[in-house]
């Protein structure tokens, strides 16, 4: 803990040149522009087999199509199909499928702007369906659960350094279980900056940017099965590229706390204006 | 009739000289990276009257140039900048010649009528805009005070309160500011 405030601080001092907002594990305040579509494709990794993983005979492959639209510049949606092998059974015929979908709103609650500064809050709601989950005692309606979650977002950009705060507030239900489901706060904390390129000239030049994001997840409610753990977190360092000024390619490595396995998220996003 | 064909070819030309036309210089706020300046000048190619856009990304700021025999709506550009999740900052009018500022003065160039607030008189080529929309509060107060016309709340020309203008592609004046 101690560690991670240090990178904290030391990703504030190094970001006195430039930073982005366009995180890889969560959202920014900041919607997509009104009328635009960004079209993304998510393929994840969970390492499971590695850390032989209660009894996973291969690791979890995620494949994850995803499609946004800017109603208008207050309000913004998106959507998602979630396919993925099952891990857990014997692979004697081909197990990749459809194992879920997603859908997501952000509202624009308030903004101000000036020169390269900005103070953003949005509200979000999102509500996730999966038929299996891949790492069984975690509770994560991104990856793996079935539920609702809303919440808030803050984003801020001063001198060129952009941090985002995010809290939401989940139920999830539990699977073959429907009359339980679980209260869960998450929160995370993500930063960025832009290495490269120094000085910008043109739409055409490849940025470079790096992240950090530590996301948390805990349960709220009193009674729950044991199986679950109270609290999760994860550390996510990740690089991203800018190409044309209209598509990027990200990457980033989940470090999960305790025996929970890690992931490798890749990440290709296209703005279709 | 060979000096007349003559004099009217010359009267057109002295008359071409005189057409005025004008860019400005849009100056986007809330924004740093080049992602969102190419989002930004997306938003304002959906405009008709613009003729080209030329950014430069390290000011966020964009070069406007307008088609010519155009109305150029500056309420239109304000609202495609936010479209793309930004704000206008100051939109700057450019003339190609000089402009004697006086104040409450009006002016018809290319399509569109400006009204003229100056401290003095005086000729110069570079004005803000500062119609409602792009100012602070304190600064349209203020601006408000050294006007006695009504075109300054309500952003239309009517007879009573401008010099008459006919065949007006719109009747929304904007209200420009010398920079000096």
């Amino acid at each position: 803990m101690r560690y991670l405030f240090f990178v904290i601080i030391l990703l504030f001092k190094i970001s006195t040149s430039f930073s982005q907002e366009l995180y890889i594990n969560s959202e920014p305040a900041s919607l997509i522009p009104k009328g635009t579509k960004v079209v993304r494709l998510y393929h994840s990794n969970i390492f499971l087999d590695g850390s032989n993983f209660m009894g996973s005979i291969t690791n979890a492959y995620l494949f994850t199509p995803s499609l946004a639209y800017g109603l208008s510049k207050k309000l913004m949606v998106s959507g998602s199909f979630q396919f993925s092998n099952k891990p857990y059974e014997q692979d004697i015929i081909p197990n990749f499928g459809f194992n879920g979908f997603k859908l997501y709103s952000k509202q624009r609650i308030l903004t101000t702007d000036k020169q390269k500064y900005h103070t953003r809050l949005s509200s979000f709601i999102k509500y996730s369906y999966h038929e299996n989950k891949f790492m069984k005692n975690n509770l994560d309606l991104d990856l793996q659960d079935t539920g609702l979650e809303f919440g808030l977002i803050g984003t801020q950009l001063i001198n060129k350094l952009a941090v985002s705060i995010t809290s939401g507030f989940g139920r999830i239900n539990l699977m073959n279980t429907d009359d339980l489901s679980i209260s869960t706060i998450k929160n995370s904390f993500s930063a960025g900056y832009l290495l490269f390129p120094r000085k910008y000239n043109s739409y055409k030049q490849t940025n470079f940017n790096l992240y950090l994001e530590y996301l948390t997840s805990a349960v709220l409610s009193k009674e729950y099965p044991a199986r679950f753990n109270d609290f999760s977190s994860t550390l996510a360092p990740g690089i991203q590229f800018i190409f044309l000024s209209r598509s990027r390619l990200d990457f980033s490595y989940k470090l999960r706390r305790g025996d929970m396995p890690d992931e490798l998220l890749i990440k290709l996003t296209y703005i279709l204006y | 009739m060979r000096k007349f064909t003559l004099l009217f070819f010359l009267l057109l030309l002295v008359n071409f000289g005189f057409s005025q036309s004008f860019y400005s210089n849009l100056k986007a706020t809330g924004l740093t990276c080049a992602m969102c300046s190419y989002s930004t000048q997306k938003s304002l190619e959906k405009l008709d009257f613009i003729e080209s856009i030329t950014p430069d990304l390290e000011a966020t700021s964009f070069k406007l140039e307008f088609k010519k025999g155009m109305f150029v709506d500056f309420d239109l550009i304000q609202e495609k900048v936010e479209d793309a999740g930004f704000f206008v900052g100051s939109l700057e009018i450019v003339f190609d010649e000089n402009l004697n500022a006086e104040n409450d003065n009006h002016k018809l160039i290319n399509e569109n009528l400006f009204h003229v607030f100056s401290d003095r008189t005086l000729k110069t080529n570079v004005f803000t805009l500062v119609d409602k929309n792009f100012v602070k509060k304190s600064e349209y107060n203020l601006l408000s005070q050294s006007t006695s016309h009504s075109c300054y709340k309500t952003g239309i020309h009517n007879d009573s309160c401008c010099s008459m203008h006919d065949n007006l592609k719109s009747n929304r004046v904007f209200h420009i500011k010398t920079n000096l």
